[in-house]
C-alpha cells in the first residue's frame, strides 16, 4: 500500500472513531431533543387544545377597562403581585393576568366582557413549558444548558465526519443518494438507512443546530453580545444589553418570551411621580400598532419600566417596547425592521426551528427532520452494536488526531468558535491520557491492542 | 514534536477560555448603532404649601434632548381629588415660551392628583403627579393605588 493511500486511511479511520464516540455519547441527548422539539413544534395546537376552554369567550360587545379585569383578579388574589397582563388579540379571546403569590406563578384567565375568572393555571403545569424545558436545558437549569449546547457542538461534529464518511469514492448513486431498499443484505439495508439520510438531513440538521445555539445561555448569549456590539445583530435589550438609560433587567419580572429572556430594561427618570394605568399602557401599545398577541410585563421596582413584548409567528412582527410606567411614554421602541442583517437572519432561524414562520409546512417539515433524526440515531446505534465486539466498544483502529493535520486543524477551529467544545476535548483528552490509557482494563474496552508496527492511538 | 503540537493544543484552548470571557457585556454605545428615541421630560412644579380656596399656580415645562420646547404640539391638563370623579375648573395659560401656567383654586383640604397628557412630535407622555393641599395628612405618598381610571377626558386643552 502506497503511503498516501494509507494515510487516507488513517485519516478515515481517525475521523471514523471520532463519528463512532461522538454517536455514542450524544445519541441519548439527541434523541431526547428529537422527541420534545417534535412535540414543541405543535405548541400553538397543543395549547390551543388543551386551554381551548380557557381561551375563548363569547363576544358580548362591550370589553370591561384593562385596570377592570387586572382588579379583578386583584380583588381574588388580594395577597398576589401582578407580573403580567394579555389583552387578548381578539374579540373572543380571554384576558390573561399572570400572577406571582406566594412564589408560584399563576396565569389567570378572565372573561374580559363580565370580568368572570374562567380559569388559573399553575404555570408550572403547563405541559409545552416543561416540554421547553426539557428541549432546552434537560430540566437541569444552567448545568442542563451547558449539556445542550455541547450536543449541538458534537452534532456539528457528527454532520461534517458523517459527511466525510459519506463522501463516495465510487459514482454510484445507490447507496449515496438514495438507500438501498431492496437488497438482501441487512448490513447494506441499515448502512444506507444511515448514511443516506444522514447526508440528505444534513443541511437541515446543521441550520436546526446553529440556530438552537443562539438559544444556549454560554455561546448563544456571547454570540448575541459579540453581534450585538458590532452593530449587525439584535439591538440592546430585545436579546442581551440594555435599552437606553437602563440599569434593570426583566428576567426577574417574568416568564418573558424566549428571546426577550435576558432583557434588560430602561430606568424611569420622573420616580415622584405616580405610575400611570394599565389602561394608558395598554392605549399606548394600541396606538403603536402592535401585533396584538402581546404581553405587558409588569415594572418590578419602582423605577422599572413598563416591558411590552410580542413574538408572533412570522419573526417580521415582533416587537419590544419599553414604556415609562411614571410618564407612560415609550423610551424604547425596537421592531423587526429595526434589527441589523444579521438580526433580522437570526430571526428568522428562529422562528424556522420553532416551526412557526410557514405554518403547518413548516412544522411538518421540523417533524420530518426530527423524525429523520431518530432514524439516524436508531440505524447508526445499530450499525455500531452489531460490528461490536464483545468487551470493547470496537471503534475503528486509528492513530493520535494529534497526528492528523487536517483533523487537528478541524478540532482547533472548532474549538475556536466554540469553546465549551473545546473544554470538553480537553477533558475528554484528560481521561483517556491520565485514566483510560493507565488502567488496563478500560484501556481494552475504548482501545485496539497494539499490534507490532502500527501506530497507537 | 508531538509535545510542540499538544502544546499549542493546550495554548489554543486556553486563549478560547480566556477569549470566551470577553463576550460578556454590551458595550454602553451599542445602542447608538441601532434606532434611539430621545424622550420627552416633563417638569411639573407644585408649590410646597398649597392651602385650600387659594388661587394657585402650578408651573408646567418640556424639554427634549436638554432643550427646552417652546411648545408642544398638543397638551391636555386633569386635576382632581382622590376618590372624585369630579374635575376642577383651571385655566391654561402661556406664561412665556415654553413655560405654562395651570392657575386653579382647591375647594378644601385633601389629596389631589393632576395628570399631564402631552405630545411632541413622536412622542406622548401623560404622568400624574400627587400633591396634598392643606394638613391633610391621612394619605400616604406612598399610596399608588390605581388613580385615574376613570379621567381619560381631560377638561381643559391647548393646541
Amino acid at each position: 500500500m502506497n503511503k498516501k493511500k494509507k494515510d487516507r486511511r488513517l485519516i478515515y479511520r481517525s475521523i471514523w472513531r471520532w463519528h463512532m464516540y461522538a454517536g455514542i455519547i450524544i445519541a441519548p441527548f439527541l434523541l431526547i431533543l428529537a422527541i420534545t422539539g417534535s412535540m414543541y413544534l405543535f405548541k400553538p395546537q397543543i395549547e390551543g387544545f388543551l386551554y381551548r376552554d380557557y381561551h375563548n369567550v363569547e363576544n358580548l360587545g362591550e370589553k370591561l377597562t384593562d385596570s377592570a379585569i387586572v382588579s379583578t383578579v386583584k380583588n381574588d388574589h388580594p395577597d398576589a403581585t401582578v407580573t403580567r397582563y394579555r389583552p387578548g388579540e381578539s374579540d373572543t379571546r380571554s384576558a390573561e393576568v399572570k400572577i406571582n403569590e406566594n412564589g408560584t406563578s399563576y396565569t389567570i384567565f378572565v372573561d374580559p366582557y363580565n370580568g368572570k375568572i374562567i380559569g388559573t393555571l399553575d404555570d408550572q403545569h403547563r405541559i409545552i413549558d416543561r416540554v421547553e424545558e426539557f428541549h432546552g436545558e434537560l430540566m437541569l437549569g444552567t448545568f442542563g444548558d451547558w449539556i445542550v449546547e455541547l450536543v449541538a457542538c458534537w452534532t456539528l461534529v457528527l454532520i461534517l465526519t458523517g459527511l466525510f464518511l459519506w463522501f463516495p469514492n465510487k459514482k454510484w448513486m445507490a447507496g449515496t443518494f438514495f438507500p438501498r431498499l431492496r437488497t438482501h443484505s441487512k448490513k447494506i439495508l441499515i448502512r444506507d438507512l444511515h448514511v443516506v439520510p444522514g447526508f440528505w438531513l444534513s443541511l437541515a440538521v446543521l441550520f436546526l443546530v446553529f440556530t438552537g445555539l443562539l438559544w444556549t445561555g454560554n455561546w448563544g448569549t456571547k454570540f448575541q453580545t459579540l453581534t450585538t456590539n458590532a452593530g449587525i445583530g439584535y439591538p440592546p435589550s430585545v436579546w442581551v444589553g440594555i435599552a437606553p438609560s437602563s440599569s434593570l433587567q426583566t428576567k426577574d419580572i417574568a416568564d418573558v418570551p424566549w428571546a426577550a429572556e435576558t432583557l434588560e430594561v430602561p430606568q424611569s427618570t420622573q420616580n415622584v411621580y405616580v405610575p400611570v394605568s394599565i389602561d394608558d399602557i395598554v392605549q399606548t401599545t394600541n396606538n403603536m400598532k402592535i401585533y396584538p398577541t402581546y404581553e405587558v410585563i409588569y415594572p418590578k421596582t419602582k423605577d422599572g419600566v413598563y416591558t411590552i413584548s410580542v413574538f408572533p409567528p412570522k419573526a417580521k412582527d415582533e416587537a419590544t417596547l419599553h414604556i415609562d410606567q411614571y410618564s407612560g411614554e415609550v423610551l424604547s421602541d425596537y421592531r423587526y425592521a429595526n434589527y441589523k442583517s444579521l438580526g433580522k437572519i437570526m430571526a428568522w432561524g428562529i422562528t424556522v426551528h420553532k416551526g412557526l414562520e410557514y405554518g403547518l409546512i413548516n412544522q411538518l417539515a421540523g417533524l420530518f427532520i426530527c423524525l429523520g433524526i431518530i432514524l439516524l440515531i436508531i440505524t447508526g446505534v445499530i450499525l455500531w452494536w452489531r460490528r461490536k465486539p464483545d468487551g470493547h466498544f470496537g471503534a475503528p483502529k486509528s492513530i493520535s488526531v494529534l497526528k492528523t493535520r487536517t483533523v487537528l486543524i478541524m478540532l482547533i477551529f472548532c474549538s475556536i468558535i466554540f469553546p465549551l467544545f473545546g473544554l470538553s476535548v480537553l477533558l475528554l483528552y484528560i481521561i483517556d491520557h491520565f485514566i483510560i490509557q493507565r488502567i488496563p482494563k478500560i484501556n481494552y474496552l475504548f482501545h485496539t491492542p497494539i499490534k507490532k508496527g502500527e501506530d497507537k492511538k | 514534536m508531538i509535545r510542540m503540537i499538544r502544546l499549542s493544543l493546550l495554548n489554543c484552548l486556553l486563549f478560547i477560555i480566556i477569549a470566551g470571557c470577553s463576550f460578556k457585556t454590551v458595550d454602553e454605545n451599542a445602542e447608538k448603532k441601532y434606532q434611539q428615541k430621545s424622550t420627552l421630560e416633563t417638569v411639573i412644579s407644585i408649590p410646597e404649601n398649597i392651602k385650600k380656596e387659594e388661587d394657585v399656580i402650578l408651573n408646567l415645562s418640556f424639554s427634549k434632548d436638554k432643550k427646552m420646547i417652546k411648545k408642544v404640539d398638543n397638551l391636555v391638563v386633569q386635576l382632581w381629588e382622590k376618590g372624585s370623579e369630579r374635575q376642577l375648573p383651571l385655566t391654561l395659560d402661556e406664561s412665556s415660551e415654553g413655560f405654562y401656567q395651570i392657575k386653579t383654586n382647591f375647594p378644601q383640604e385633601g389629596l389631589y392628583y393632576i395628570k399631564i397628557n402631552a405630545r411632541y412630535n413622536d412622542s406622548i407622555v401623560m404622568p400624574t403627579k400627587q400633591f396634598i393641599v392643606g394638613d391633610y395628612k391621612e394619605y400616604d405618598y406612598e399610596d399608588n393605588d390605581v388613580v385615574h381610571e376613570s379621567h381619560h377626558e381631560g377638561h381643559d386643552s391647548h393646541h
